[in-house]
């Protein structure tokens, strides 16, 4: 059965989503400044083909697989439900992230016989998801109370979050000396929708109770944070009402937000390279079409005695009555619009890189001492904030110029679930366009359901190349 | 040729195999989860039932409301429930627990009674029909009495309790 591809990301979910290993340093990519405003410049300027420059999408699991829960394998439904659950932790998360470059572009400046000053600017679209697995939640529901008597369901489970937003961003770079160069971007965030649940406490509990045969005890604290979301499920507001606010909201109408990005590349020796860059410190501040619901109590139900209930001489309903409007109190939603604030999450990169080989000069049977290194192998390392805990990714990669024009480079990624993410990614120019595609999890395209995770990253910018005597500079 | 390779690779990145998934099991969900929830408890001493030098052997009842069977997402996923009622006496008397199930319209149409003496607990099973009978319930009395022709009278002297411990165990089937 075919299903729409974007179908299989929501379902699989992705494992690293954002990380970019192989645009990651990527010479021949404009982009790869995105990734580390401090990297090395080649090109005297670019810009993206509206809406193509940058597509980016990836979904990742830790655990379950669509291949796991959906396999036509003629094992139950249920069997294989009652797996996942059991399988899976609460630390055990889906994420989705997707970015789309709405414009962007660049230019070299500075002194005549010498550009090294270059700026860079655009606006791109980003959506970010992810939800850790709420076990308890997941574990309750399937089990019930029932033969759990003094187990404790944690409402610290359900950890979600997700944004749209869109960015607008300006960066700087500058080429210090042939050693260092550095860089840095300011972002200016504007939130179009934003759900967060990610600090909850408490719990239920059923035990045994001195007076009845169960004890229940409720400690809730928990809340779901939104912003961008109540008009558009207020069904009095037109179709055209939203699309409009959208617009809006896409151009710096939604919730406002400051980041910045910093990054730097210091060249080691004539082969020898290291990197690194922090992207995304930075917040949103939720203050338009906020609308958040927090549950929050505690209490403590063993029943009660319709006989003889206490010495105040209420009678059985009327003691019922006032149990019932606690438990309503303490379930009852309480619905607030104030104002708040998410942090984006914070991601550092880092990298050592090697250059070696440089071209044969066929006629004389020795290297172009004057060419550039055909080929490098570095290892990068990529940590993301996250919810419960920062996720870390290890690459290993290989580039290597194919052809005038041509390049590729291979990577091999290790983090906490998977020990051979393979990923591949071409860069070709035809004239001063230049195409890019980029994918990983190669192992697993065999089986696409079967992938924890699936990233893909494409796009077409206009590069205007340097002239080959400045290049030597 | 050279210059048609990028696309040639870039094509490469969409070609991806499946094996066969078959998204419709999902439509095959069933979750049985079975919650049990405190109900009514009773708790009382010699005194409660000696007032003014005299023996109560009327009856005591009294009533709850109960809406839990309104609830349609309870209603239409209920298979089974089983209701727990746990005696315990060290007075000199035995006594009749009467559970009473009374309708919308007040009218009683199901009671349940037990003895002191019964072996404890008493476990009462809704299923079927009798499940359609239990969702009609919107009030529960409880009742409790002493049986005169036996043991000894309560005095101002007597020690002791009776008690009865009550749950419901409400057996869910979602999806299916």
């Amino acid at each position: 059965m075919k299903v729409p591809f974007i179908l299989v990301l929501f379902v699989s979910y992705l494992g690293f989503s954002q990380n970019k290993q192989i645009l990651y340093g990527f010479p021949d990519s404009p982009q790869a400044l995105m990734l580390n405003p401090g990297g090395k410049v080649n090109n005297r300027g670019y810009f993206g083909i509206p809406l193509l420059s940058h597509i980016h999408v990836n979904a990742g699991t830790s655990e379950l697989t669509v291949y796991d829960l959906f396999a036509n394998d003629n094992r139950a439904f249920n069997g294989k439900l009652r797996q996942a659950i059991y399988n899976m932790s609460q630390n055990d998360f889906f994420t989705v992230n997707q970015q789309l470059e709405i414009f962007s572009g660049g230019f070299a400046y500075g002194s005549s016989y010498e550009k090294d000053k270059y700026i860079t600017f655009g606006l791109y679209q980003e959506f970010d998801f992810i939800s850790y697995f709420p076990r308890d939640y997941a574990i309750l529901a399937y089990e019930g109370n029932f033969n759990n008597t003094n187990r404790f369901f944690s409402a610290s489970h359900l950890s979600v979050r997700a944004d749209l937003i869109s960015v607008f961003h300006v960066g700087y770079n500058k080429k210090v000396n042939d050693k260092l160069t550095y860089g840095f971007r300011g972002k200016i965030y504007s939130s179009i929708a934003n759900i967060s649940s990610i600090k909850n406490k408490g719990g239920l509990i059923t035990q045994t109770g001195e007076d009845n045969l169960l004890r229940h005890i409720f400690e809730l604290d928990g809340s779901v944070r939104t912003s961008g979301i109540a008009n558009f499920y207020d069904d009095d507001s037109e179709s055209d009402d939203d699309i409009a606010t959208l617009r809006k909201r896409i151009l710096f109408g939604g919730d406002l937000g400051l980041g910045m990005d910093f990054g730097f590349t210091y060249q080691i020796n004539e082969q020898w390279h290291v990197d690194a860059s922090l992207i995304d410190f930075g917040f949103i501040s939720h203050t338009k079409d906020v609308e958040n619901y927090e549950v929050r109590g505690t209490y403590e139900y063993e029943g009660i005695d319709p006989l003889f209930p206490d010495a105040s001489g209420r009678t059985a309903d009327s003691y019922w009555t006032e149990i019932e409007d606690d438990f309503e109190e303490l379930f009852d939603l309480e619905t607030t619009t104030t104002k708040y604030t998410t942090l984006r999450p914070l991601k550092l990169n880092a990298s050592i890189n090697y250059s070696f080989g440089k071209k044969q000069i066929k006629d004389c049977n020795c290297v172009n001492e004057e060419g550039e290194y055909l080929n490098g192998i570095g290892g990068q390392l990529y940590l993301i904030k996250r919810p419960k805990a920062p996720q870390a990714a290890l690459t290993a990669y290989y580039y290597r110029r194919l052809f005038e024009g041509l390049t590729a480079k291979a990577t091999c990624t290790v983090d906490s679930y998977s020990l051979s993410n393979l990923g591949l990614g071409i860069s070709g120019n035809i004239g001063g366009l230049n195409i890019y595609a980029m994918a990983d999890n190669f192992l697993n395209f065999k089986n696409i359901y079967d992938a924890q995770s699936v990233s893909l990253q494409l796009g077409i910018n206009y590069i205007f190349k340097k002239n080959k005597a400045k290049n030597e500079n | 040729m050279r210059q048609l390779s990028p696309i040639l690779f870039s094509l490469l990145f969409f070609i991806s195999c499946t094996k066969e998934i078959d998204f419709e099991q999902a439509k095959n969900l069933e979750i049985t989860p079975i919650a049990e929830i405190s109900l009514a408890f009773i708790n009382a001493e010699a005194s409660d039932f000696f007032i003014n030098n005299m023996e109560i052997t009327d009856a005591s009842s009294d009533f709850i409301d109960i809406d839990i069977f309104n609830e349609s997402a309870v209603n239409d996923n209920l298979t089974r429930v089983d209701l727990v009622f746990e005696t315990e006496n060290s007075l000199p008397r035995n006594f009749q627990f009467t559970i009473g199930f009374i309708d919308e319209s007040l009218s009683e149409f199901e009671t349940f009674s037990f003895q002191t003496t019964e072996a404890s607990p008493h476990i009462i099973t809704f299923e079927g029909e009798d499940l359609e009978m239990l969702k009609t319930t919107s009030r529960l009395s409880y009742s409790i009495e002493i049986i005169t022709g036996e043991g000894t009278p309560i005095t101002s002297d007597t020690v002791g309790g009776v008690s009865l411990k009550s749950k419901g165990v409400f057996y869910l089937n979602i999806g299916g």
